[in-house]
C-alpha cells in the first residue's frame, strides 16, 4: 500500500493543472454538445481519507435520487471521473439532447444520452492529459447509476484509492441557459496524482 | 454502392449516439438504409448479413470493442469501408485502427459538416 502523501504545494499544482484541463477541453466540449455557454470557475483538490468521504458529497438534494456517470481511465496513469447531477437536471439534459420530454421518467434512450455526455466529457479530459503529458491511457465504458449521492461516490473511491488516502478534485459546470449543473469529480490514488505534478 | 441505394451500418453501444449519427446521415442524404448494432459482436454479425457500403464503428464498446470488430470485419471482407468513431483522440488508437484497415475516423462531439465530408469521401473511394 502506498504511503505517499502530497504536500500543500503538490495539491495546489495539481489543482491548477486539473482546473486548466477542465477549462481548456471539458468546458468547450460541453458547450458544443449543448449549444450554450458554460460557466466554470475552478476546482478544489484535497487529499482525503475514507473517513472524510461525506465531505465530498455534492449538495444536490438529500431527499431525492441523483444520477452519476462514472468513467475510468487506465494505462500509464489511472483515475476515475464521476459526473453527478440532480435527477431533475439529468432529465433536462436528456430532453435537451434528444428533443423529447423526459420530465416524467428518464427513458432508456435518455439514460444513454446522459451516459454519453459523461463519456465525451471524460474523453475530452483524457485527450488533454495525453496531449500535455504524453501518457497513454484507455478509457473504460461509462457506467450510469441512479442512487443517493453518498452511494454514487463509493465506487470511484473504492476503485481508485489503493492507499489509505485518495485525491479528490471537484468542479462545477454551470449551463447558463438551461441552468443544468454538472458536478465533476476526479478520483486518484496519490501515486498517480503525483504524475500530474 | 449497392444497386438499391447506400446501406450504412451504425455501430455504437449508446443508442443516443446511434440516433445522432443516423440524423447526420439522413440530413446529408448519405444513406437509403441504416442498420444498427450495439456492440462489436453484433457489428460483425450485421456486416455478414447485410454487407453495408459503409460502417461507422465506435471504438469503446462492451463485449467486443471497435478495434476487435474492425479486425473481424476485415477478415470477412478486406475491402469493407469502416470509419472509426472515437471521443478519445489518441494517436496510438487511431493508428492501430488505420493499420487494421479503417479508412478514416471521426471525433465526438460531432461536427456535422466534417462528419458528412469524411463519410462522403469514404463512400466515393473504392
Amino acid at each position: 500500500m502506498s504511503e505517499t502523501v502530497l504536500s500543500k504545494l503538490d495539491l495546489q499544482k495539481l489543482d491548477d493543472t486539473i482546473s486548466g484541463y477542465i477549462s481548456k477541453k471539458m468546458v468547450p466540449s460541453l458547450s458544443a454538445l449543448l449549444n450554450e455557454e458554460i460557466k466554470f470557475s475552478s476546482t478544489k483538490t484535497s487529499e482525503l481519507s475514507f473517513e472524510n468521504m461525506s465531505d465530498i458529497i455534492p449538495h444536490t438534494n438529500t431527499d431525492s435520487k441523483d444520477v452519476g456517470v462514472y468513467v475510468t481511465c487506465n494505462g500509464e496513469i489511472k483515475f476515475g471521473i464521476l459526473f453527478h447531477l440532480k435527477l431533475s437536471d439529468a432529465k433536462k439534459l436528456a430532453s435537451k439532447l434528444m428533443g423529447t420530454d423526459e420530465s416524467e421518467n428518464l427513458s432508456v434512450d435518455g439514460k444513454s444520452a446522459v451516459a454519453e455526455i459523461g463519456n465525451i466529457l471524460a474523453a475530452s479530459f483524457f485527450n488533454i492529459v495525453n496531449e500535455e503529458t504524453g501518457m497513454q491511457m484507455m478509457s473504460g465504458v461509462p457506467g450510469l447509476a441512479i442512487d443517493d449521492a453518498a452511494t454514487l461516490i463509493e465506487t470511484p473511491i473504492m476503485e481508485t484509492a489503493l492507499s489509505n488516502t485518495f485525491i479528490h478534485s471537484f468542479g462545477e459546470l454551470h449551463c447558463v441557459d438551461s441552468k443544468i449543473i454538472i458536478y465533476a469529480s476526479i478520483f486518484q490514488d496519490p501515486d498517480d496524482a503525483l504524475k500530474f505534478v | 454502392m449497392s444497386e438499391n441505394g447506400t446501406k450504412i451500418l451504425v455501430v455504437d453501444d449508446a443508442s443516443f449516439m446511434r440516433t445522432v449519427l443516423k440524423d447526420i446521415l439522413k440530413s446529408n442524404g448519405l444513406a437509403t438504409e441504416i442498420i444498427e448494432a450495439a456492440d462489436g459482436v453484433e457489428a460483425v454479425r450485421q456486416f455478414i448479413t447485410h454487407r453495408p457500403d459503409l460502417i461507422t464503428m465506435d471504438v469503446n464498446m462492451p463485449k467486443a470493442d471497435g478495434l476487435q470488430a474492425l479486425k473481424g470485419i476485415m477478415k470477412v471482407d478486406h475491402t469493407a469501408r469502416v470509419i472509426m468513431v472515437t471521443s478519445v483522440e489518441q494517436k496510438h488508437i487511431i493508428q492501430d485502427a488505420m493499420k487494421s484497415g479503417a479508412r478514416d475516423y471521426i471525433i465526438k462531439p460531432f461536427d456535422k459538416g466534417s462528419v458528412g465530408l469524411v463519410l462522403n469521401k469514404a463512400l466515393r473511394a473504392k
